[in-house]
């Protein structure tokens, strides 16, 4: 069971603040959504998270170990970030794509082996992508890019998967299909999810623990329920939202 | 694989064909021969004329022509997946007229250029296309990411403004306008086993490096972000795979003088078979572009016989439709 710590972890670009004073803890199987306006330093966290920006101040810790002593590689054996953004433009399958994510685990003279066709077999598999293996990703929709891209992350066989905007430009059934695939990953395999939202409706039905930024800071942090309260949105956003009860999932949902 | 067979068999027809035809099998004599070991076994019942067609007339040629195919179409499958752009090659982000302007310098400079001084041209060709390349990425660099459409821009912009200093150059050159020609507009002629010597090194070593990064290359078509994020030194592999690339380009227009759109081609036919596993895309493309380069020299040396014309022409008359399909093909995207 991994265990992520955030001490104190103050950002900036070009002298503009971008975060300041992040603490928490994070151990696995747990399921956590950053939400915030656009600019409240979602993304930047992300990667301070995943060690690709040192932060100015403070530290991250990976059971207990400082994160910028450790090698990217060594990173990326632990932690996998499925980006906002994945190109696919070339002609890759699937399967070769997913293989991609085995590039942590060899070096320059070692060919993939049979653990790493198992891992992509199993990454393929979890995420429902086995009748089209074999496809050119050129050729798939925005939904299943977006499965790729998970499986793709999944071959790292990760503790700590992060996740950048894994809904936006999806449908609601790829939405839902693509918080299932995480809630079953956390769950089954005991994976800690990190996830930056802009649904705040989904982040309460499908997330354990919400943290809340607004301009580089922590506004709110917990269940949901702590989190999405009439203040806090009024604080971080600025409008005036109704909260109601989801009459299914015990968890609260907003109205505008 | 089927790709080296067709290599040597071009090689061979290549160096077979001209004014003295010389048979396949009096040529696999003479080249055997020539080998430590191996030559002891030969009977030498070659006709020395033939002997010294092939070894000092034709093989440094076409070997050449080998060699900067490779360079060129490893160049161009370099670039396109740094850019992560099919359209990419080493013209388009300057190398090549950056070379052309180094070249044409060190013709000028040093006009003993054709019987000696060899060493002063790749060096110029070299410091030419680098400084193109780092001219067109720091136009084209905004805040911390160089995007590929502005790129593209910044190395027309480079590329127009390197060609009409060549331009002014050749307008200015006198008595050394013929030679300065010619070699601007690529060409295998009169190369001997030096212009080898000045390539070879480069170019293989070069290859060997590329051989070392193709994973790397794989990795960086899921773009930059998720290269990072699988623990590849993208800056790192990024400045070692472009100076590879300028490197290549350098090498080649050094010894034949620019010669377009094999970089772009051959990337792409390569692609379209081998698919774009650069694992096994950047070898089939190296061997695809040794090939073509060595028939389009042997067209170039038969279509006037006995004269010939430069290679450059050939491969701009084969790259230049292909470029126009290239862009039809992918209009919506552009």
């Amino acid at each position: 069971m991994p265990n992520l710590a955030m001490r104190n972890v103050s950002f900036s670009y070009n002298g503009t603040t971008v975060l300041s004073g992040i603490s928490f803890e994070l151990g696995g199987g747990t399921l956590l959504s950053l939400i915030g306006p656009n600019g409240a330093g979602k993304t930047t966290l992300i990667k301070i998270i995943s060690g690709i920006l040192r932060p100015e101040t403070g530290s991250v810790l990976l059971d207990g170990r400082d994160l910028s002593c450790m090698k990217q590689i060594e990173v990326a054996r632990r932690m996998a970030v499925v980006p906002q953004h994945n190109p696919m433009d070339f002609g890759f399958t699937v399967q070769q794509v997913v293989m991609m994510g085995r590039y942590p685990y060899l070096n320059r003279l070692r060919r993939e082996g049979g653990a790493d066709f198992a891992a992509v077999a199993e990454a393929i598999r979890a995420t429902g992508l086995g009748h089209m293996a074999q496809r050119p990703v050129t050729s798939l929709s925005g939904g299943e890019r977006q499965r790729v891209a998970i499986a793709r992350a999944l071959a790292q066989q990760p503790e700590i998967l992060l996740l950048d905007e894994p809904t936006a430009h999806l449908d609601i059934a790829c939405q839902a299909a693509t918080l299932e695939l995480l809630r079953r990953l956390s769950t089954e395999r005991g994976i800690a999810v990190i996830a930056a939202l802009h649904d705040l409706n989904l982040a309460a039905a499908y997330f354990d623990r919400l943290i809340l930024l607004k301009e580089g800071r922590i506004a709110a942090q917990g269940a949901p329920d702590a989190v999405l309260t009439p203040e806090n949105i009024q604080a971080a956003y600025g409008i005036g939202v109704t909260i109601c009860r989801h009459p299914d999932r015990n968890c609260p949902q907003l109205m505008l | 694989m089927l790709l080296p067979f067709i290599l040597t068999v071009t090689i061979i027809a290549a160096t077979g064909t001209g004014a003295v035809p010389v048979p396949p099998g009096e040529i696999v004599t003479i080249i055997f021969a020539k080998l430590p070991v191996v030559g002891n076994l030969c009977n030498t019942t070659v006709s020395p004329v033939h002997e010294t067609i092939i070894m000092l007339v034709r093989l440094p040629r076409v070997i050449l022509a080998a060699l900067a195919g490779a360079a060129l179409a490893a160049a161009g499958v370099v670039l396109q997946a740094l850019f992560r752009n099919p359209l990419a090659d080493p013209y388009l982000i300057g190398a090549s007229s950056g070379a052309a302007l180094g070249g044409c310098l060190a013709i000028l400079i040093y006009p003993g250029f054709l019987i000696g001084s060899f060493g002063a041209l790749p060096v110029f060709a070299f410091l030419g296309a680098l400084g193109a390349v780092m001219m067109v990425f720091s136009l084209a660099q905004s805040t911390n990411r160089v995007s590929v459409g502005a790129l593209l821009l910044a190395g027309i912009a480079v590329a127009s403004f390197f060609g009409s200093v060549v331009s002014l150059l050749v307008f200015v050159s006198g008595s050394r306008l013929q030679p300065l020609i010619y070699w601007l507009m690529g060409s295998f002629s009169a190369r001997n086993w030096s212009h080898v010597a000045i390539a070879l090194p480069y170019i293989v070593a070069t290859l060997m490096l590329l051989a070392c990064l193709t994973r790397e290359l794989n990795v960086l078509l899921l773009g930059e972000e998720n290269a990072q994020h699988l623990g590849v030194p993208v800056e790192k592999v990024k400045k070692l795979l472009l100076g590879a690339a300028t490197l290549l380009t350098a090498a080649s227009v050094a010894v034949a003088g620019p010669i377009g759109f094999v970089g772009l081609i051959i990337p792409h036919v390569a692609r379209l078979v081998f698919g774009p596993d650069h694992r096994l895309l950047l070898p089939a493309a190296v061997l695809t572009g040794a090939t073509f380069l060595v028939g389009a020299d042997l067209l170039a040396r038969m279509v006037i016989a006995p004269g010939e014309i430069p290679v450059g022409i050939i491969t701009a008359i084969c790259g230049g439709p292909f470029f126009a399909y290239l862009l039809w093909r992918r209009r919506g995207e552009i």
